[in-house]
């Protein structure tokens, strides 16, 4: 609109943040499409992974020499590998392990996030400048590299990767966070509260926090999807979990040596990285713009 | 403008420091003794002692670190642990395959992405909302595919199917029809992997520039609706145009890792796998080092143009 | 009134003359969330070679968008619905793109209200003056450059030679609106639309571009349509004046009918803000009861029917036409229409 919109767009900036802000708790995470779908695609993959166990499908371990290499079918929906086990087990039990990784890792990168970033944003100058110097430091690496580097030092792992890539988004979250912090901080709502000599915790606690929850974890699910996408690329370079253990980066990496007569091993548990990683950016995407209208509206 | 770049280069300073300490650190952080991790149980004394020394972990801490500091400070750092050569040699080896991959898919990413984000802002403007939903929400998609799955449909399709790309073997760097062929597939993968945030980046910059007070002037002045995109909407955007791109560097970085290991190119993220896998790790260090300097330098970088592509923003 | 007669006003261009401009039924409207909104309904008018036309009205009045929309500058959510506007035989309203674009800028052109952000911040004045006159007039660069020098040197640009190879950014708002106004002339448009031109600048520089426009115009013979809420620019400013109101133009005629006789409740509303006409411009517009009308959701009858002195039961129900009320004066009220004694009205304390 260039008459009264071009005017209401780019008049008062002052609007837009305090309208980012003091969205509290759970306002931010209803009544918004993307959100919704999201979690609707996200849902059932999240309960097949977790009762693949109990589901009449094949061990995902157990190797079939007659069934070697088998291509789609009714039996075997994703086919099968050289050593005949089920592509589509194996692509469920993948699926567990990748959204373990991707959920513990976005966590951890959101719980410290949290922690260190209201400190550097409340705790004074000190304290703040050493945080900021850290936070900068690790930024100063390129993210993947970061993790390489981590898994280099520590070998593969589960616990390895998680750490390894909640390392890498750590830091944003700390940022973040300070930001968010030191933005509150100069409310008057907390003068006041500070005023009336109350003590720290209990600011925290009743403002920081449900203040800064809801664009933590807009980034939150971009970090679980940053990290499977990083699972993956780990566990693709052969720096993941270790097989035969299945997780959905392996299952892509062990089928390209098979790429020309066995096309299925690689590309259909891929599929499920796409599917899981879409799910959870419209479910981030749905969380910031109920958190800014003004962005949605664009 | 030099001294500014003085300025701004003194400030790097600590940053390099910062990272040379936590590349130095790495090996110090293995588990147990690094020497008996590489070499393993079985090695003798003697040879643990010699390895110790290869690794720079001998000696008291302040040393290693004096050490290492102004050996890097001289371009050294120090040799692979199998094959003996210095690491300097094997990374300047590797460099130019990294650099032109990197260079042509940032390139490459930037000619796809920018006028993908500039219509889409276009076509929201003038109240399509369709157009720009289907260009949104393919970026967010497109965003989402990890490049190595794609790399090997990629693969599949137009190497296995079609047999056009070659995706193994070296590189003749006297027949640019075969470099082309050789490095279409790598250098896709990567541009793809940036077009999503930054068309998105341009879409939001874009909108907002086409709601300003100078492109309504433009058009009442008769300009043609491509120029007022381009020249006038476009040209105010550049700001964060910029600053993705020095951002999208640090993805590309980790990309080219994963897609020179598909692609069997014998760049610097191939020297970094195969590193690892054997711990060769003066080499590790060495790449890392060198990845996480260019990052910083291409920031530098994001600083200066800065300057140079809007004339408010000030030298300071 | 006694004032009139100090107004230094040269006589209109006449009347009974082929009009430059003709506009008739022009309609804008905006898709909004809270239903359409009829932004400008049913305007028309003419406008003489030469002559200067004031549109005055409140924010919210439509008189902007009726501007921008002469040039089709109203852009999503807004779109022109009906109307035409005739310049030397051209719909204004119809033409599309390259037809649309070669009047853009050249025989119409148009200045905005905040010459902070009207130009572009990235690009030297010289690139921004230089490309309409490449594009319109087919000069060479240097040929550009030259008149745009001209052009600059006219608008009382000092040293144009070194503020032409200026940013924005380093000229004050009254230079760069100077630049605008350069912009706007230097391909001696037959047609000049200037949306509150003055708003934005300081109050002693508003008068020197007043000034300057009204001069400029005058050298080229360019008619002018001038978009103000200030009614004391007005007076030094124009021939004739349109009021507008709720979208619609409720009254229009020459300077001193207007000043002297006006016949629409709302005109005389705005002319009792100002203390003295000529003299000092007042501060504000204004101060009528009520807010203005919510365009999305108007009254069936006059819009002004709510705010109104005279206001009657018909007023409500009956919408009120332009009518005629002197020699080119029209008004639309229903009151002032039918009774003799509603028409007379003289401004308090004069």
């Amino acid at each position: 609109m260039q008459y009264s919109g071009a005017q209401a767009a780019a008049g008062n900036p002052a609007a837009r943040t305090t309208a980012r802000l003091p969205f509290r708790g759970m306002k931010a995470f209803v009544g918004n499409r993307n959100n919704l779908l999201g979690l609707i695609i996200l849902s059932p993959i999240v309960l097949l992974a977790a009762v693949a166990p109990w589901l009449p499908i094949p061990d995902p371990l157990a190797p079939d020499i007659r069934a070697s290499l088998v291509g789609p079918s009714l039996e075997h929906p994703f086919g099968t590998d050289k050593l005949g086990r089920d592509i589509f087990s194996r692509t469920l039990s993948g699926l567990k392990v990748s959204l373990t990784v991707g959920f513990a890792a976005a966590t951890i990168a959101l719980t410290v996030g949290m922690v260190l970033g209201t400190i550097a944003g409340f705790m004074g100058k000190t304290v703040d400048m050493a945080v900021s110097a850290v936070v900068d430091l690790f930024l100063a690496f390129p993210s993947l590299l970061l993790a390489i580097g981590f898994i280099a030092v520590f070998g593969p792992g589960m616990w390895q990767v998680i750490l390894a890539i909640s390392l890498s988004d750590a830091p944003r979250a700390v940022r973040l966070q300070r930001s968010l912090a030191l933005s509150l901080k100069s409310r008057t709502y907390i003068d006041a509260a500070r005023m009336a000599s109350a003590p720290t915790w209990w600011l925290l606690m009743k403002h920081v926090i449900p203040n800064t929850i809801a664009p933590m974890l807009v980034v939150a699910s971009i970090y679980a999807a940053n990290a499977i996408l990083a699972e993956a690329a780990l566990s693709f370079l052969g720096l993941g979990l270790v097989p035969p253990e299945p997780s959905l980066g392996n299952l892509v990496s062990e089928g390209r040596e098979y790429l020309r007569e066995a096309w299925w091993i690689s590309t259909l548990p891929g599929v499920f990285i796409v599917i899981v990683s879409i799910s959870l950016h419209l479910f981030s995407d749905g969380i910031r713009e109920n958190l800014d209208p003004r962005a949605a509206g664009h | 403008m030099t001294a500014y770049l003085i300025k701004r280069g003194g400030a790097v300073v600590p940053t390099v420091l910062g990272i040379v300490t936590v590349v130095f650190l790495m090996v110090r952080l293995i588990p147990g003794d690094p020497a008996a991790a590489v070499g393993g149980e079985t090695l003798s004394g003697e040879a643990l002692e010699l390895l110790r020394e290869r690794l720079g972990t001998n000696g008291p801490l302040l040393e290693q670190y004096w050490n290492y500091v102004s050996s890097v400070a001289q371009f050294d750092l120090g040799r692979s642990l199998h094959t003996g050569l210095p690491v300097t040699t094997m990374v300047m080896d590797a460099l130019p395959v990294t650099v032109v991959v990197g260079l042509s898919s940032l390139v490459l990413g930037m000619i796809i992405s920018v006028p993908i984000g500039a219509f889409a802002a276009y076509a929201r403007s003038r109240g399509n909302v369709g157009a720009d939903s289907a260009l949104t929400t393919g970026a967010m998609i497109i965003d989402t595919i990890p490049g190595f799955w794609l790399a090997l449909i990629f693969i599949l399709f137009f190497s296995i199917q079609l047999g056009w790309f070659p995706v193994s073997g070296p590189i003749d760097w006297g027949d640019p029809v075969h470099v082309v062929k050789r490095l279409a597939l790598p250098v896709s993968i990567l541009s793809i992997g940036q077009v999503a945030s930054v068309a998105r980046i341009t879409r939001t910059a874009v909108l907002e520039s086409l709601n300003d007070d100078y492109v309504r002037t433009a058009r009442a002045l008769g300009t043609p609706e491509l120029q007022v995109l381009f020249r006038h909407a476009l040209r105010n955007s550049a700001l964060p145009l910029v600053t993705i791109t020095g951002l999208s560097v640090g993805r590309l970085i980790g990309g080219t890792v994963i897609t020179e290991s598909i692609f069997s190119l014998p760049g610097m993220g191939t020297v970094l796998i195969k590193a690892i896998a054997g711990r060769d790790y003066p080499v590790i260090q060495g790449v890392i080092l060198l990845f996480a300097l260019m990052f910083v330098i291409v920031n530098v970088l994001t600083d200066v143009v800065y300057t140079r592509v809007d004339p408010r923003v000030r030298l300071s | 009134m006694t004032s009139s007669a100090t107004l230094a006003r040269p006589a209109s261009p006449g009347y009974g003359v082929e009009p430059l401009l003709s506009v008739r039924d022009l309609s804008v409207e905006f898709e909004t969330k809270r239903g359409t909104v009829k932004a400008v309904d049913n305007v028309s008018f003419d406008l003489a070679p030469g002559e200067r036309l004031a549109i005055v009205g409140e924010s919210g009045s439509g008189k902007s968008v009726m501007s921008m929309s002469l040039l089709q500058l109203v852009t999503y959510p807004g779109k022109i619905v009906s109307g035409s506007a005739m310049l030397e035989g051209q719909d204004l309203l119809a033409l599309q793109g390259r037809e649309l674009r070669a009047i853009r800028g050249s025989k119409v052109t148009m200045i905005f209200q905040d010459p902070m952000t009207s130009l572009n911040p990235v690009l030297r004045v010289i690139d921004q003056i230089t490309a309409p006159l490449k594009r319109h007039l087919g000069l060479s660069q240097h040929a550009a450059e030259q008149k745009a020098l001209e052009a600059l040197r006219r608008v009382g640009i000092p040293d144009p030679e070194r503020n032409i190879r200026a940013f924005p950014h380093e000229l004050s708002g009254g230079m760069r609106q100077r630049v605008l106004i350069a912009m706007a002339v230097a391909c001696e448009p037959r047609l000049l639309i200037a949306d509150e031109p003055t708003t934005a600048l300081d109050v002693t520089i508003q008068a020197q571009i007043i000034e300057l426009l009204k001069e400029q115009a005058a050298a080229l013979n360019s008619a002018v349509i001038f978009v103000t809420h200030d009614m004391g620019v007005v007076a030094r400013f124009a021939h004739r004046v349109g009021v507008m109101y709720g979208g619609r133009l409720v009254e229009i005629g020459p300077v001193e009918e207007i000043f002297e006789n006006p016949q629409h409740p709302y005109t005389r509303g705005l002319l009792a803000s100002i203390p003295t006409v000529g003299g000092e411009m007042p501060e504000r517009l204004a101060q009528i009861d009520g807010t203005p009308p919510d365009l999305a959701r108007l009254p069936e009858g006059c819009s002004f029917a709510p705010r109104c002195d005279l206001v009657q039961g018909r007023c409500r129900q009956v919408r009120p036409e332009l009518t005629r009320r002197g020699t080119n004066h029209e008004a639309a009220c229903l009151v002032t229409e039918t009774e003799p004694g509603g028409a007379q009205w003289r401004q308090p304390n004069h």
